[in-house]
């Protein structure tokens, strides 16, 4: 029993590692990228390739990937969302599901069918674990889970400390007026994409380290990310990050009850949230909580 | 200034149809098996493409998750086909079902909004393929078939769902028509156009949306139910897969979004593509979302809407038409 | 310095700008009058870029400017003080301040020298900016402006909804920019103070320009009547 919440929180962290880039575009850029799961899984298999291909550890590709997923991020922005973000909020959800049915049949034609690994390039790292209280805590799932926080902290000292994360802020609160200070709006939204798509690079290691993967595994990916953020609030980066962990406990607990209900008890905490945030109105779930007063046309039909 | 709601090409529309569903009714008889089984598919497509344009065109509801009732909608026949409900009933009464349960869903989802909405109702497709996984009729991935479709012989099956695919295809067709006509139905197509104009019209959005979601959900479940008769097995996955929605997309981007003649173009399109190019495999479907990709941010009315816009020409009109051209050019 | 021929723009289909041309010179101070809806905001904004320019030429130091995003505008020494202050609410003061500073022209403007000229902000330097009175919030609205080094600045609204003591000191510090031969072009309501601040009143109407003069040349009287269109159509066609 506290050997399988022991998993899930360590489960959580990879969760709450692959949701924190998507809710970090959320938040800054209004923007939920539906490409988001398939670009992991194109980092991972990218990683793979390299370590691979020159036998370097894991941890080195994806110190190489990294640079290539920021330079995606830029393009993705620069291309692709800055012209669907001006035809309404409609669009950016439609290019990015198209891209990710691009992205995940690329995938398949180029590496096929046969599903991928990354634990078998770093040897007994893979399987090793520490004895704490007679569980068994694998150092990989830690290393990953504090992984999460170093990246979930970096990005929220990045954002509250750095002129940089100032001027990401006032972006994300009110363009207008950041472009009239002199903050050049595009370059701070291709920046804020470059880098969520680095979290998304060391996800996708991150989930190539933990298990398998192949190339339509973006879509689960995508769905586990979107549930961490909005079970978190999509308010602040740490809100998702205890979201990635409350899904995963509630799957390891849908595991317990059924033995088909891992996907389903993540699914019915998700849905939960939803409707806590629907009926009862909590504030703290909601965007505005973080980014002040702003309300939309729609919620203003709402009222 | 003068607005009209019909004009001579819509009269000729009307002639139109009429002699093409007679040609399709008649081919029923004499057509070749292959025929009328590539004609069925075309038929599901077309309400696939205008039942995603429903939700997505006029109610603006981009939904990722529509796989959700063409899956419910073949379970529940499977599942009312088991308690001995003969098939093509069963089809109709699967798709009303999961109407009538879509109204409770629309409660929820209508409070997010865009990209929330849309893979919220992806996570809803996934719960529901894991609950109908759990029933032990359909025997988890393995799935089952609709066994009860065997009293008919082979032909005579292959005609009825035929025919059965026809007429759902017509009155769906029929059936958005007279909703889009509706006065809820222009005030969504006016609010589309203009958000501004959605205060004073005076129609409360959501209660259309909600309409329209249901309606959609309806239509999605037929087909799925048909396309179930069609291919008399079902397989959870298969049913239940994100491929649907992706279909629909894009045949709606393609087609036209928003525009009632854009989805049955779409289809007709995606279908040619797919009796080409589906021996292509994957390279297909790399197209299939390139060219969505493509049409929504360089082609956002679709092929339609450049023909529409090219040449004036509207052939159903849902919506209200204003003659004087310096009105038509008018953009906020 | 500034310089524009015949501007636009638009709101859809409505011309709330009708091609206006003015041109402001080094040191000048421009008071811009109007009635509410009369088009000086939609003007001001689309010079700083806020608003995109229809028709027409915008330059600036001899650059032309038209379809300049905002950001290249304030790196060029054009700042605008947007009505209603526009702060980033849930940052602080400080933070506000230091967002001004994005583009770092060359000039003596620092959080110092704002906090010198804007003594009463020292000590809500951490406080949220929405949490601020409306004289707090107009000062680091200024200030914010301000760190950027401007060679013109555009103030829109300054007074509007601060007490008569607030706005004594809001133009005490603006004077002061004044006197050291900033560029400024502003929108006041307060026809008086308006005459007595700014060299030059510019009135405008229904989108166009109806009276450019210099204060001195002119009188309340005039310009009440060019606030309600009650001139010749003389005066009209000759702007």
């Amino acid at each position: 029993m506290i050997n399988s919440l022991v998993q899930a929180i360590l489960l959580g962290g990879y969760y709450a590692l692959i949701a924190c880039g998507l809710a970090f575009m959320f938040q800054v850029m209004r923007i939920i990228n539906l490409a988001h799961g398939s670009l992991a899984i194109l980092s991972a298999y990218i990683v793979w390739r390299i370590t691979d291909a020159l036998a370097f550890s894991p941890f080195v590709s994806m110190l190489i990937v990294l640079p290539i997923m920021a330079l995606i991020g830029w393009l993705l922005q620069r291309v692709i969302l800055e012209r669907a973000s001006k035809g309404g909020e409609l669009l950016p959800v439609l290019t990015t599901f198209g891209l990710s049915i691009v992205i995940d049949n690329l995938l398949f034609q180029h590496f096929g069918a046969n599903t991928r690994s990354l634990a078998s390039y770093v040897g007994d790292l893979s399987w090793e674990s520490y004895e704490v209280f007679g569980l068994w805590i694998g150092k990989l799932p830690v290393i990953i889970l504090c992984t999460a926080i170093v990246v979930i902290g970096g990005l929220d000292l990045l954002l509250r400390f750095t002129p940089l994360g100032r001027q990401i802020r006032a972006t994300a609160f009110d363009p207008e007026t950041a472009g009239l200070v002199g903050i050049d709006a595009r370059k701070i939204a291709g920046i804020s994409a470059a880098i969520a798509m680095m979290t998304v690079g060391i996800s996708g290691t991150a989930l190539g380290l933990r298990g398998t993967f192949d190339a339509y595994a973006g879509a689960p990916q995508l769905l586990f990310a979107f549930e961490a953020t909005i079970i978190g609030g999509a308010g602040s980066l740490w809100g998702v990050f205890f979201g990635g962990i409350i899904l995963a406990i509630a799957q390891s607990v849908g595991a317990l009850i059924h033995p088909q209900g891992f996907l389903l008890g993540g699914h019915f905490i998700f849905l939960t949230f939803l409707f806590a945030r629907i009926y009862l109105n909590r504030d703290f779930f909601t965007l505005r909580h973080w980014l002040g007063k702003k309300t939309t046309k729609v919620e203003q039909h709402e009222n | 200034m003068k607005i009209k709601r019909s004009n001579a090409y819509s009269m000729a529309t009307v002639i139109g149809a009429s002699l093409l569903f007679v040609a399709l009714v008649s081919a029923a008889f004499v057509a070749s098996d292959n025929v009328l089984e590539r004609l069925t598919v075309l038929f599901v497509y077309v309400i696939l493409a205008a039942m995603w344009n429903t939700l997505a065109g006029f109610g603006g509801l981009v939904s990722i998750g529509q796989q959700l009732f063409f899956g419910l909608g073949a379970y529940a026949t499977i599942r009312l086909a088991d308690f001995g409900i003969p098939p093509f009933v069963a089809v109709l009464m699967a798709a009303l079902l999961v109407g009538l349960l879509s109204w409770p869903i629309s409660k929820f989802m209508l409070h997010l909004k865009a990209a929330e909405f849309g893979i919220g109702m992806w996570v809803l497709a996934s719960v529901g393929h894991l609950l109908v996984n759990l029933d032990p009729l359909i025997q988890g991935e393995t799935g089952t078939s609709l066994i009860s479709l065997n009293v008919y012989q082979i032909e005579t099956r292959r005609v009825l769902i035929y025919l059965a695919a026809l007429i759902s295809m017509v009155g769906l067709l029929i059936g958005l028509f007279y909703l889009l006509r509706s006065k809820a139905g222009i005030a969504m197509q006016a609010i589309r156009d203009n958000e501004e104009a959605a205060d004073s019209i005076g129609v409360d959005a959501q209660t259309v949306k909600k309409w329209f979601f249901i309606f959609a959900a309806f239509g999605t479940a037929l087909a799925g139910a048909l396309w179930l008769a069609q291919a008399s097995s079902f397989q959870p996955k298969t049913y239940f897969s994100v491929q649907w929605t992706a279909y629909m997309i894009f045949m709606v981007l393609v087609g036209g979004i928003g525009r009632f003649e854009g989805a049955i173009l779409g289809a007709l399109l995606f279908f040619a593509v797919e009796t080409w190019f589906a021996a292509t495999g994957v390279w297909y479907l790399v197209g299939l979302g390139a060219v969505a990709v493509l049409c929504s941010l360089f082609l956002p009315k679709g092929l339609w809407g450049a023909i529409e816009s090219r040449l004036g020409l509207r052939l159903i009109p849902v919506g209200y038409q204003v003659t004087d051209e310096t009105l038509k050019s008018h953009k906020p | 310095m500034l310089s524009a021929k015949n501007l636009d723009v638009r709101y859809g289909q409505f011309r709330a700008v009708r091609g206006v041309s003015l041109e402001v010179k080094q040191g000048e101070t421009i008071a811009l009058i109007g009635a509410n809806g009369a088009g000086k905001s939609t003007l001001l904004r689309a010079i700083a870029g806020a608003l995109p320019i229809y028709s027409g030429e915008l330059s600036f130091k001899h650059k032309v400017i038209t379809h300049a995003a905002s950001c290249d505008r304030v790196k060029q020494g054009l700042s605008l003080v947007p009505e209603g202050r526009r702060l980033f609410t849930e940052m602080t003061i400080e933070e506000n301040l230091l967002l001004g500073k994005t583009i770092n022209r060359a000039g003596d403007w620092d959080l110092d020298r704002v906090f010198d000229t804007f003594p009463n902000l020292v000590k809500r330097r951490h406080a949220k900016a929405g949490s601020l009175s409306g004289g707090e919030q107009q000062a680091t609205a200024i200030g914010r402006a301000l760190m950027s080094n401007p060679e013109l600045l555009i103030l829109d609204e300054v007074s509007l909804g601060l007490s008569p003591l607030v706005v004594d000191q809001v133009y005490a510090s603006i004077e002061k920019l004044r006197d050291a031969g900033t560029t400024i072009i502003l929108v006041e309501q307060a026809l008086d103070r308006a005459i007595a601040f700014a060299k030059r009143a510019v009135c405008m109407l229904e989108g166009r320009i109806v009276l450019d003069k210099l204060t001195a040349d002119t009188n309340r009287h005039e310009i009440t009547e060019a606030y309600f269109g009650l001139q010749q159509s003389a005066t009209q066609e000759a702007s």
